[in-house]
């Protein structure tokens, strides 16, 4: 008896990679990259719309930078006297204006009430507030620079690099907290105490043991502070990253 | 279709809701119960604010907080507590939103323009919005939540502040929009969706009590409701026996409605029940005890 032989029609090796990774790359869409999300951000909603309260932000940069200069500069005396001081100065001041812009911006949200209608658009609070972080983060670094500058030019037993590294590190390390207890912590009265409690804490522990205060800041070698710094810096852009992405897994109220 | 898949939210040990089964396809979806039920909890969790505790919710098959961004670029919706930023004019305000949603800038113009003169604010389109009325605050409100020409258009308690006109004319601008879309509308004014409501869902006890038509759901009391005219002085005893819907004055009488399950007395007459009697008859407890406070 003659069987019949039945032909099943097979894709080749070549259509099933083909389908594969059709398959792949529509069910897994490629994910951009942390600066080309930000990018696109900016080109979407432009200066104007990132930041709808600039012209506050920058009135209160400008009190805020008007503020450090002048108390930098006339505290002659004192950072002379106590030759170490001066980077205390530098790194407790170091995130003031950023804590100030930050709260500002987010202060605009919770007194306008606009926190629900931004979370159900394409671009929620979490994806504006990193950008906007981030932004804030570099005008507050630049600032923080001139600074820097008017310091060493007016006082000259400060070294640049260290100033420059111990600023940085005051800046990031504040920043890097803020993004934690933002991204982690419901509680208010938390996120309130962090941005209140920066220069109370330092102040406290200024205060407290001087000497161990002054020997930790300026004892540490530079090399150090470089790696902290660094180290500091790829936290920040790692949860500002973080923060992108926030709203997708974790929902939120 | 829109699919609430046995949804549960709770916060610690705290249930605000148990077991939600819906489903919902083009039209209107009016969501009633009174303040503090779970309404607004659902529409968070419609509206990815919040994520279920049990449960999925499906847009087309698909778990909307997987969808993410694409699910919100689908949405359109006006919170209870609309904000908005004071300085901004509706113009401003509303080409910010366009640019958060995703919208391309000649789309967002153009649109803009048709929103405003649907909801008569074209004449204030570059007027700062902090010296508007409630009323043109909603108006906003509502333009916003349809810029992006939503699928999915959920507004909660949208009728507060507007007036009577007002009221009409959204109504009417909700049903002409339900044709091709979800339009989900919470609310505890009964005649906001009354009239427009393809479908009512009430929630009681943290759970979907009824899901229907209007008609459906006032099948629920149909033979129980009556009218009467009483004399004043007998009310108050008359009250203990029966529950009364609405009392009016009347040729020196009390005209009574009310619902009543014991055989019809002669003077009583059967009438049709309404939404806000099945309404009144469900949440009697919760509006006693909010009447009480």
């Amino acid at each position: 008896m003659n069987k019949e032989k039945f032909k099943v029609d097979f894709p080749s090796d070549e259509d099933i990679a083909r389908q594969i990774s059709f398959i792949v790359k529509e069910g897994l869409p490629k994910k951009e990259t942390f600066f080309k999300q930000v990018y696109t951000m900016y080109r979407q909603l432009g200066f104007q719309f990132l930041f709808p309260n600039s012209i506050e932000i920058a009135f209160i940069s400008i009190l805020i930078a008007t503020f450090l200069f002048i108390t930098g500069l006339q505290a002659r005396d004192y950072f002379e006297a106590e030759p170490g001081s001066v980077y205390t100065f530098i790194f407790v001041t170091s995130p003031l204006l950023y804590l100030t812009i930050c709260s500002l911006s987010l202060y605009h949200i919770w007194d306008n009430r606009t926190y629900e209608l931004e979370m159900t658009c394409k671009y929620d609070f979490f994806q504006l507030t990193a950008v906007r972080m981030l932004a804030f983060s570099i005008f507050c670094f630049a600032v923080n620079i001139v600074f820097i500058i008017a310091m060493v030019n007016s006082y000259h037993h400060i070294s640049f690099v260290k100033a420059f590294l111990i600023s940085t590190t005051g800046l990031f390390l504040f920043s890097t907290l803020t993004l934690l207890v933002l991204m982690n912590n419901k509680s208010k009265i938390i996120k309130i105490s962090l941005l209140v409690g920066w220069i109370a804490v330092n102040l406290f522990a200024f205060i407290w043991s001087k000497n161990f205060y002054m020997l930790v800041l300026n004892k540490i070698s530079v090399s150090m502070y470089a790696v902290v710094t660094t180290s500091l810096v790829i936290l920040y852009i790692n949860h500002l990253q973080k923060m992108m992405q926030f709203r997708k897994t974790e929902g939120v109220a | 279709m829109l699919v609430v898949n046995h949804v549960s939210k709770s916060y610690g040990k705290f249930e605000a809701l148990k077991d939600i089964n819906l489903e919902f396809s083009n039209g209107v979806y009016g969501l009633l119960a009174p303040n503090g039920a779970g309404k607004t909890t659902l529409i968070k969790m419609l509206t990815t604010l919040i994520f279920p505790s049990k449960g999925e919710i499906l847009y087309n098959g698909t778990n909307i907080a997987r969808l993410g961004e694409k699910y919100r670029e689908l949405l359109g919706y006006l919170p209870q507590d609309f904000g908005y930023y004071k300085n901004y004019s509706p113009r401003q305000f509303l080409s910010y939103l366009g640019a958060l949603k995703g919208m391309d800038k000649k789309v967002v113009n153009q649109r803009i323009d048709e929103l405003l003169k649907l909801v008569a604010l074209e004449d204030v389109a570059t007027k700062k919005m902090k010296k508007f009325s409630g009323g043109m605050i909603q108006r906003v409100g509502i333009a916003q939540a349809m810029l992006n020409d939503p699928k999915i258009l959920i507004l909660d308690e949208p009728t507060a502040g507007l007036d009577p006109k007002e009221r009409v004319r959204f109504r009417n601008l909700l049903s002409e929009l339900a044709r091709d879309r979800i339009v989900i509308l919470s609310t505890h004014i009964v005649s906001d969706v009354e009239s427009i409501a393809n479908e009512i869902i009430m929630i009681k006890d943290k759970q979907v009590l009824y899901k229907g038509s209007i008609d459906e759901i006032c099948k629920k009391i149909e033979g129980m409701v009556y009218e009467t005219s009483i004399p004043y002085e007998q009310a108050t005893v008359f009250k203990k026996g029966v529950f009364s819907l609405s009392e009016k004055q009347e040729d020196g009488l009390l005209k009574i409605r009310f619902i009543s399950k014991k055989t019809p007395e002669p003077t009583w007459t059967a009438v049709k029940p309404n939404l806000e009697d099945v309404f009144l008859y469900v949440y009697r407890d919760d509006i006693q005890e909010s009447s009480a406070l």
